[in-house]
């Protein structure tokens, strides 16, 4: 049962949302919020991040050492890996780009951070895929243009379970 | 009167004889069983470049022929080989061999054209399969496939068609965040039955056996939905035309014992005496109730809150409420139950079960955001075991819940329409 629904632009939320069914049939309704779109704000210039004891670095911002660049399957035709000033660029290939990391990472335990932009296109434009013991999770950034999530989350894809995200990219 | 008495006795026990006797039935072909009978069997096999070893094989004209091996028990070496080919080099696979009497060869069979073949580059495909064509659909007419019996061969019809499709795998590999691979099966299903008119405790039906798990026997009981075969019988109001083999089959409001041929030619009822029953005790007054396992699949009505069955392990399938609605209208609830730990449940000889089923059904609602103050609502019914829940009205889909959206100081409160989607 599916509905679409766009916010008036003169009326401020947050908005609930109650289904309302007719019949004999007890039914226990839970209202639901919707969701709130969240705002990326911009790392600032010159401020290290993220910051606090422990980090380690993936990318050394100069050289591709550690990475390499995916060539397998839907890779093959990717797109040139290159580093500039600082930032790991991935451009557009065929059908993706990617690289993946070569160094020792933990499989449980731990925190990861990434700083992603989108230069061009409305699709997705970041799938972080990280372990989670023996398996494998993915944060997808910009799917159905200002979505996040987190894929596979109670077997739901990353836009249709809990983690699901509404955000606004700068 | 004593008489009268006498006769009824020779009839009652010449019924009986003759529903434990063999009653024949003859084989039909006629397609896909899923149009001509109403019910649907598969089984896919998954086809590789390996050839089969100890195999004669023909001469094939395209450069990468694929082979699958079918398991059925009605030859001696309990599989048979199917082999696919490609009427050009490198094109789609629009030729099928398959060994249809059953000898162990297939270099003495004649190909079998696709009716229908498609053939289409997945986008972004990968060159490293090292062939164009990786999403592909091809249909054959049904093949006649002799069996070995003990009074000649036996036929049976099988469809193939022929599937690939890339799969992506998502799984964590050092350096790899995912892979895709090259899925190719065959997916095979019946395209005949067997089918006559029976008689059972004095009454006549129409019986139809279907093979349900596409293995080439009819008799097949078993615990798991989709594995035990098809018993139809038509013309008892009392049940649904469906039932499959087991241990027990309900047939005019009696139980009784099946005993389908493994070649399908016949089947015997036996009635079923002296049945350990136990109960199942819910919390809904009345409700019908499908179950299914080994022994067999059995419709159960629920009244004053219990029904009784033959004692064994089943698997919920589905359930049915009815209420009275405003107007006289007739409500109706059916559940769809999942296959997992929560549908199985065990009736205990002179015991009682309870089972959770039942209001309140519980309506979950998900917001997945499609766009900047856009948002895509969907909303679940799910039942008391988890399962999904849809409502009728009269017989008919009932109307959608509406959808209230409302902001925290009522300055917007309205009410929409949702649809099915």
């Amino acid at each position: 049962m599916l509905l679409s629904w766009r916010e008036p632009d003169d009326i401020k939320g947050p908005f609930t949302a109650t289904p309302v069914f007719a019949g004999p049939f007890k039914i226990e309704v839970q209202p639901f919020a919707l969701r709130v779109p969240l705002v990326l704000k911009p790392a600032e210039p010159g401020v290290p991040w993220p910051q606090g004891d422990g980090w380690q670095p993936l990318f050394d911002g100069k050289t591709l050492d550690g990475w390499r660049v995916v060539e397998e399957s839907s890779f093959a035709q990717h797109g040139a890996v290159r580093v500039d000033g600082n930032r790991l660029v991935l451009e557009t290939g065929r059908n993706r780009t990617g690289v993946a990391c070569l160094k020792e990472v933990p499989t449980t335990d731990y925190e990861i951070a990434l700083e992603a932009m989108r230069e061009t296109g409305a699709a997705d434009f970041c799938n972080l895929v990280f372990p989670v013991g023996e398996s494998h999770c993915a944060l997808t950034l910009g799917g159905y243009v200002n979505m996040a999530g987190l894929d596979q989350v109670d077997g739901q894809p990353f836009n249709e379970n809990e983690a699901a995200r509404n955000l606004a990219y700068q | 009167m004593v008489r009268h008495i006498a006769w009824m006795c020779v009839i009652l026990a010449a019924a009986a004889a003759q529903a434990q006797q063999a009653q024949r039935l003859q084989y039909r072909t006629d397609g896909q069983i899923e149009k001509s009978l109403g019910v649907y069997a598969e089984v896919r096999v998954r086809a590789e470049t390996s050839p089969p070893p100890g195999v004669a094989l023909p001469k094939f004209s395209g450069d990468r022929p694929l082979f699958a091996e079918w398991i059925t028990l009605r030859v001696p070496g309990g599989h048979l080989w199917l082999a696919l080919d490609q009427s050009g080099k490198q094109g789609a696979y629009d030729r099928l061999y398959v060994d249809t009497n059953a000898d162990g060869s297939l270099a003495d069979e004649i190909p079998v054209a696709a009716e229908q073949a498609e053939a289409a580059n997945a986008p972004g495909a990968p060159a490293s399969y090292g062939r164009k064509l990786n999403q592909q659909t091809a249909r054959f007419p049904a093949v006649k496939v002799l069996f070995p019996g003990r009074d000649g061969p036996i036929a049976y019809h099988l469809n193939v068609t022929f599937r690939s499709r890339i799969q992506r795998i998502i799984t964590w590999t050092r350096g790899v965040p995912d892979r895709e691979v090259l899925v190719e099966e065959l997916w095979l299903t019946p395209a005949g039955w067997h089918e006559g008119t029976v008689t059972v405790g004095g009454k006549t039906y129409t019986c139809r056996l279907a093979d349900a798990n596409v293995n080439g026997t009819f008799d097949d009981v078993s615990a798991d939905d989709g594995q035990a075969d098809f018993i139809l019988i038509d013309g008892d109001p009392m049940m649904p035309i469906i039932r499959t083999a087991g241990r027990y089959i309900q047939i005019g409001g009696a139980l009784y014992h099946p005993h389908p041929a493994s070649d399908g030619a016949s089947i015997v009822f036996a009635p079923a005496q002296n049945v350990p029953m136990g109960t199942l005790r819910l919390d809904v007054p009345q409700a019908q109730l499908t179950v299914g396992g080994e022994n067999g699949l059995l419709y159960l009505n629920v009244t004053e809150g219990k029904v009784s069955a033959p004692a064994g392990k089943y698997r919920l399938t589905t359930w049915k409420i009815e209420k009275a609605g405003d107007s006289g209208a007739t409500w109706q609830a059916e559940g769809s139950v999942v296959p997992n730990e929560s549908s199985i449940l065990e009736v205990r000889e002179g015991k009682e079960t309870p089972l959770t089923i039942g209001e309140p059904f519980v309506c979950k609602g998900l917001d997945s955001a499609q766009d900047r103050g856009t948002h895509s609502l969907s909303l679940r019914l799910r039942g008391r075991l988890g399962e999904p829940v849809y409502l009728y009205r009269d017989g008919r889909q009932a109307a959608l819940p509406q959808v209230r959206i409302a902001n925290a100081d009522k300055t917007y409160d309205q009410a929409f329409a949702t649809e099915y989607g």
